[in-house]
């Protein structure tokens, strides 16, 4: 399955890039995620626990950033099983710079999908995919301005996570053309 | 093929399920008819700790009338829904929806509530109760509320629903003098998720201008998708083909966000919603000047 | 000849156990201390396995045991072959690779078999199953038919240094020679996808070691018992009486289930004797779409030279089949494609290259019709082609290459899946043609009911499409018919039965012989301690291979019912007449005495029995025919396509069928009807979508779309006889015929009722999408 896209940071190059790098920044924007950690050099480990409504399935697998070009490209591979199925998939991230202080993001890839979530939950996996993308995008961006806030006042940066149900709620009214200020985001720290 | 281990309660009373509901939140999981929850839990997709089979609950299956609409109980089957008078005179739409839902087989058993509940994106009931603005009876320890369709189907599979709280009813008023209606779908065989389908109600003014109209897409997006803004280009304007051209145009090259897959590409849904919405729409207006 | 019960339309009796849930299914076979079996598969269709843990398996309570490759020791093998490439065949390629048991290093299609867990229910062994740790190291899979044969390639068999299976050349005259005189020559490529036999019921099996008995009994839902219980002998160390297959009522056939040993199959006995206890093992769904045989995916280069009136010069075909991730069917299939791939015409110069490769999909077998659709789209879509160029019409095209009836037996001069050059016994096409175009009223709706309906703005076309079935090839089957000393008759035969009426035709082949009622007869198949000569049902030979080895064995007892009879009535066989059971003598009808009677004095408690003679009234015999029997067809419809949608109605089907001899006329037409819908699903609905992984996006009912009863037209069915010469009943098979043609068909229709859009159908199955996809290429080139 192809996979692209593009979404626009309201951030410099090198504040999205290091957004991307921040595995805790990154933990948040991916439902479920009870685990995520470097384990090497641009080699992380991550333990997932997708919901969609009823259906749930546990996720274990790495991440691997290669061919790094600070700040404006680099490759991204993914690589997870669990009882539902796997997924692998390898995707090429291009950064450039607006002129107006944000960030353009757009990515292309190959995303592989099997066993069972590929054999019987076809009808399902283009929308899923395509809910968990815009959600993970809706979350750095809050995330973002946190960061760069935090840093401008000198503080430690308090990132939100998303839950299942409310991101949802965005996703559904982002499709039929609302704009919504982010109900989903819930401290994590309250969690 | 066979589900994970669970533990099963038959509660006889809503205030039970409710109790049960209530100690096992996410965990517990209700089945009504049955009709998509078994085979997800046959293929291990799903798999609840607790199931709380509502079958056993007398009184949950009534059709009435309450002032100026229908209540019906959550487990009413399709097929008494498909075959009930009342329905059919009250609320055409539904009662025309009805046999395009799945096979004989499954409409025998599965639910209104339960297809609602379970809130897939292609499931016609979805798209008619949010076309129809039906509302949603909602009860749990603490009391009961009512949800409009529009801020009950949250997203893919997901309703607004905690999991404490179960569906008990469903309201749909009557439709407004001279409205029409109309149920387009596509689907490989009748009983197939439609590739694409539309819920077309249309209310003319006196002067025959569209003083109303929405527009609901099945599997064109994560839920009952409203095309708004094609509602927009119709509303106060007198019904035209060019004018349904351009909102089944609008709606269907703007609006919708329908997926791949092994079916039908995207952009073939899009063409189908436009195409269908085009009849749709021509179909409500004829009825709408027909006075029904 | 006439009969008095063959030819008749006579109710099976079958039924009424069937349809009051009475009869017997690998499901309903329940033993005092079965345990169950339960897989864990591979989702990855090409990997290597790193590592296995299973304990944490064995310790749910209720598992008693978990098997790998590796607990195998040396009793693990690959399954046999089971058809080699013909050895008349010259300068053929072929490697062979087979399916194992237990997966050993490397993954080859996803769904193989990694463990197998043995619990107290079906429920623990899947839980356990679930419980299963596998490491592995996914490889990048082969899935493109062509891709696959670049160098550098990824390669499914590493011990292979290619992809390719087999290869082999045909020839028939002199294609290059031919085309060299023609006055049009046409080039297309086709290309057949992949689907699924999907029978009612998935594949079963119980297998029981019984210890003290030393025996083993498996009953297992095939169309083979006979090889599966000589094969599972050999491989087990038994000899061939410790072990009984039966293969009882099975709920569909359609080719997967022939002879295959499939890894189920290899494994379950063997534990079963490991652990003497019976085990059972019922195939889901899930597990059907990874693991049971599929068919038709080919791509076909084909070129068609034609002189301008429209007879065909030549056909040179170069083609590439998949056989998945292995062969254990050999050539048969793509052997089956070359033999149709010049329909019922009289074509005397053919090229045909075969390329057939492995792939990480899963094992291609046989599936009914069996390469022969591909073989006959390719042929009807060419001339359809051509008679649009030629300006001629395309019915007339037809009739004038039809072999003529005086030509028969004809020689078809390729070599096919009987192993020898094939031979057309007999036929008469023309009127059998010129009969359907009339059931279907073409010249009336190409005159007036087309014009009027598109007047109308309905897009309405016509499709009519000949076809030939090989069917009825040996090597040879056998029964045994005796009566009983209640004047019943039992009979039995090796053949299993899958829904093909074969108590009910028998029977009728039997009461036709010993003049009983058809319900006096009770007719095993399938069951090797009632009968183990033979192969299995396959290639629609039942009825003449079975059919006249049932009808020789009846033929025998009436001899010997007339011998006794005529010694004991005192009256010359030739006055003696059988009917209601009886032997009576022709006008003397008082003079009689009954079928039970006999069988009592032939086989007597005392006394001596004549030497050289045998007791009882039975006998068993067989039939092998040197060459089958080739069967005719046309199959028509009329369709309705939405343009805007892409959805199709079809709004009439008409069949004509034939196949010689017919036992009986509404299984006759009950296999047509099931033929049909198979052929509209390949036509139109059915499609297994492999991704650039090998895997399988629509592995359940839900996508994987099966036509049912509310997309089947009626269908109308008229019957030709034309009997086979070389078998005693003339019968001919039909078991396929009703799958052959249908996608043929649908494209000619399809392309009629989109004549304003100048459209040209290659591919099946052809889905909403894709027309919708063909019709847009259209309008951006124009």
């Amino acid at each position: 399955m192809k996979v692209e896209g593009e979404h626009i940071f309201k951030g410099t190059q090198k504040q999205v890039w290091d957004l991307f790098r921040d595995t805790e920044v990154m933990a948040t924007a991916l439902p479920g995620t009870e685990k995520m950690e470097a384990v090497g050099e641009n080699v992380y480990e991550a333990v997932m626990n997708v919901r969609v409504g009823p259906v749930a399935g546990k996720f274990s697998g790495n991440l691997v950033i290669s061919n790094e070009n600070f700040p404006e490209t680099y490759t991204m591979t993914v690589d997870g099983r669990g009882k539902p199925g796997f997924l692998k998939g390898v995707g090429d991230v291009i950064l450039s710079d607006q002129g107006d202080g944000s960030t353009l993001m757009k990515y292309t890839g190959e995303v592989q999908i099997g066993g069972k979530l590929a054999g019987v939950g076809q009808r399902l996996i283009d929308t899923v995919s395509k809910s968990i993308i815009n959600q993970a995008f809706d979350i750095l961006d809050q995330n973002l301005v946190e960061r760069s806030a935090a840093e401008a006042e000198g503080r430690e940066a308090e990132y939100q996570g998303a839950s299942e149900k409310d991101y949802a709620a965005t996703v559904a009214k982002d499709l039929v053309g609302g704009v919504l200020s982010a109900p989903w985001v819930k401290k994590l720290k309250g969690k | 093929m066979k589900p994970a281990p669970f533990e099963y309660y038959a509660p006889t009373s809503v205030s039970e399920v409710l109790e049960l509901l209530n100690e096992h939140g996410y965990d517990a999981k209700i089945l009504a008819g049955g009709q998509s929850l078994i085979p997800m839990m046959n293929f291990r997709l799903v798999q609840p700790a607790v199931l709380v089979d509502i079958n056993k609950i007398p009184n949950l299956s009534y059709i009435k009338t309450h002032e100026n609409g229908i209540r019906l109980g959550a487990m009413v089957r399709h097929t008494q829904a498909e075959r009930d008078s009342l329905i059919k005179e009250r609320v055409p739409l539904l009662h025309e929806t009805m046999p395009q839902i799945a096979t004989i087989q499954i409409r025998n058993r599965g639910t209104i509530g339960g297809s609602l509940a379970h809130a897939d994106a292609s499931a016609e009931l979805v798209a008619v109760t949010t076309a129809l603005e039906a509302r949603f009876k909602i009860q749990n320890l603490e009391g009961e509320r009512w949800v409009p369709a529009s801020e009950f189907f949250v997203g893919l599979l997901m309703t607004s629903l905690e999991p404490e709280d179960m569906l008990v009813e469903i309201e749909i008023p009557d439709l407004p003098a001279r409205s029409g209606w109309s149920l387009k779908e596509v689907a490989r065989r009748p009983h197939d998720f439609a590739l694409i389908g539309v819920a077309a109600v249309l209310t003319l003014d006196k002067k025959d201008r569209c003083q109303s109209a929405k527009l609901v897409y099945l599997s064109a997006g994560d839920g009952p998708l409203v095309a708004e803004e094609a509602a927009v280009l119709l509303q106060g304007q007198k019904i035209s083909e060019d004018l349904i051209i351009a909102a089944a145009e609008k709606a269907a090259t703007e609006e919708i966000d329908p997926g791949n897959d092994i079916h039908a590409t995207a952009d073939f849904r899009r063409h189908l919603a436009n195409v269908l919405t085009r009849r749709a729409l021509a179909e409500a207006y004829q009825r709408a000047k027909g006075g029904k | 000849m006439t009969y008095k019960v063959i030819g008749k339309r006579v109710k099976r009796v079958e039924d009424p156990r069937l349809l009051t849930g009475q009869a017997l299914f690998v499901g309903d076979v329940s033993l005092p201390g079965m345990l169950y079996a339960a897989f864990f598969r591979s989702d990855y269709a090409h990997a290597k396995v790193i590592s296995i843990d299973i304990s944490q398996a064995l310790e749910i309570p209720g598992v008693v045991g978990v098997y790998t490759a590796e607990d195998m020791g040396d009793d693990w093998e690959p399954g046999p072959p089971l058809v080699s490439p013909p050895p008349t065949l010259e300068n053929v390629v072929f490697n062979s690779r087979r399916q194992v048991p237990l997966v050993k290093g490397k993954v080859k299609h996803a769904g193989e078999i990694i463990a197998v867990v043995i619990a107290e229910s079906r429920y623990i062994a899947e839980d356990a199953a679930e419980e299963i740790l596998v490491e592995f190291e996914p490889l990048p899979a082969v899935v493109d038919l062509e891709k696959c044969l670049e160098p550098g390639s990824v390669l499914v068999h590493d011990d292979l240094d290619t992809n390719l299976a087999a290869h082999l050349i045909q020839n028939k005259g002199d294609y290059e020679g031919a085309r060299k005189e023609a006055d049009l020559v046409i080039s297309r490529r086709f290309h057949l996808d992949r689907g699924a036999a999907a029978a009612l019921e998935n594949r079963g099996i119980v297998a029981d070691w019984d210890e003290k008995n030393q025996h083993l009994t498996v009953w297992d839902a095939t169309q083979s018992p006979i090889p599966i219980r000589n094969g599972l002998a050999a491989r087990l160390g038994l000899r061939t009486h410790q072990v009984r297959v039966v293969a009882p009522f099975v709920g569909g056939g359609f080719g997967p289930k022939i002879m295959m040993f499939y890894a189920e199959e290899m494994v379950l006995p063997w534990i079963s004797m490991k652990l003497g206890k019976p085990i059972k093992w019922i195939e889901d769904r899930r597990e059907n779409f990874y693991a049971t045989t599929q068919e038709r995916e080919q791509i076909h280069d084909v070129e068609m030279a034609l002189s301008k009136e429209g007879h065909i010069l030549g056909i040179k075909q170069k083609f590439i089949h998949d056989t998945g991730a292995f062969n254990p069917y050999g050539l048969t299939t793509p052997l089956n494609t070359q033999s149709h791939s010049m329909g019922g015409y009289d074509v005397q110069n053919y090229y045909s290259d075969l390329t057939v490769v492995f792939t990480n999909k899963t094992i291609v077998t046989p599936v009914r019709g069996a390469g022969r659709p591909q073989g006959i789209y390719i042929v009807e879509r060419m001339l359809d082609i051509a008679a649009r160029e030629l300006e001629l019409d395309p019915m007339e095209v037809r009739r004038l290459n039809f072999i003529p009836p005086d030509a028969f037996p004809y020689d078809h001069e390729i070599i096919d899946q009987a192993f020898a050059t094939l031979i057309f016994d007999s036929g008469n096409y023309e009127p059998a043609f010129d009969k359907a175009l009339e059931m279907l009223g073409y010249e009336d709706f190409i005159k007036n009911e087309q014009p009027r309906l598109r007047a109308e703005g309905k897009y309405v076309g016509i499709g009519i499409v000949p076809f030939v079935e090989t069917t009825g090839v040996g090597p040879y089957e056998g029964a045994r018919v005796s009566v009983e000393p209640s004047g019943k008759i039992s009979a039995a035969t090796g053949v299993g039965t899958q829904g093909q009426s074969h108590m009910t035709a028998f029977a009728q082949v039997i009461a036709e012989q010993l003049g009983v009622e058809v319900s006096d007869v009770s007719m095993v198949t399938g069951d090797t301690a009632e009968f183990h000569w033979g192969t299995g049902t396959f290639a629609s030979r039942g009825a003449v291979v079975a059919g006249n080895a049932v009808n020789a064995a009846a033929g025998d007892v009436r001899l010997k019912v007339l011998k006794l009879a005529s010694k004991i009535l005192e009256t010359p066989e030739e006055e003696l007449v059988l009917e209601d059971g009886m032997v009576r003598v022709a006008d003397k009808p008082d003079q009689s005495i009954s079928l039970g009677e006999l069988a009592l004095l032939a086989n007597p408690l005392r006394g001596a029995v004549e030497p050289g003679t045998e007791p009882g009234l039975e006998s068993t015999k067989y039939f092998g025919p040197a060459f089958g029997a080739t069967a005719f067809g046309v199959h028509g419809m009329i369709l309705e396509v939405d343009p805007e949608t892409m959805m199709i109605n079809i709004r009439k089907y008409i069949t004509v069928e034939d196949c010689g001899t017919m036992i009986n006329p509404l299984v006759v037409e009950g296999q047509i009807h099931g033929g049909v819908s198979m052929g509209i699903g390949n036509a139109y609905y059915e499609k297994l979508h492999y991704d650039e992984n090998a895997q399988l996006l629509n592995a359940s009912l839900a996508d994987y779309l099966i036509p049912g009863s509310t997309e089947m037209p009626h269908i109308e069915v008229h019957h030709a006889n034309t009997p086979a010469p070389n078998n005693e009943l003339g019968t001919k098979g039909v078991g396929e015929a009703g799958a052959i043609p249908v996608p043929a068909v649908f494209a000619q229709a399809l392309e009629n009722a989109l004549h304003d859009y100048d459209l040209e159908i290659l591919e099946t199955p052809l889905s909403p999408n894709r027309l919708y996809e063909l019709l847009q290429k259209k309008e951006d080139n124009s």
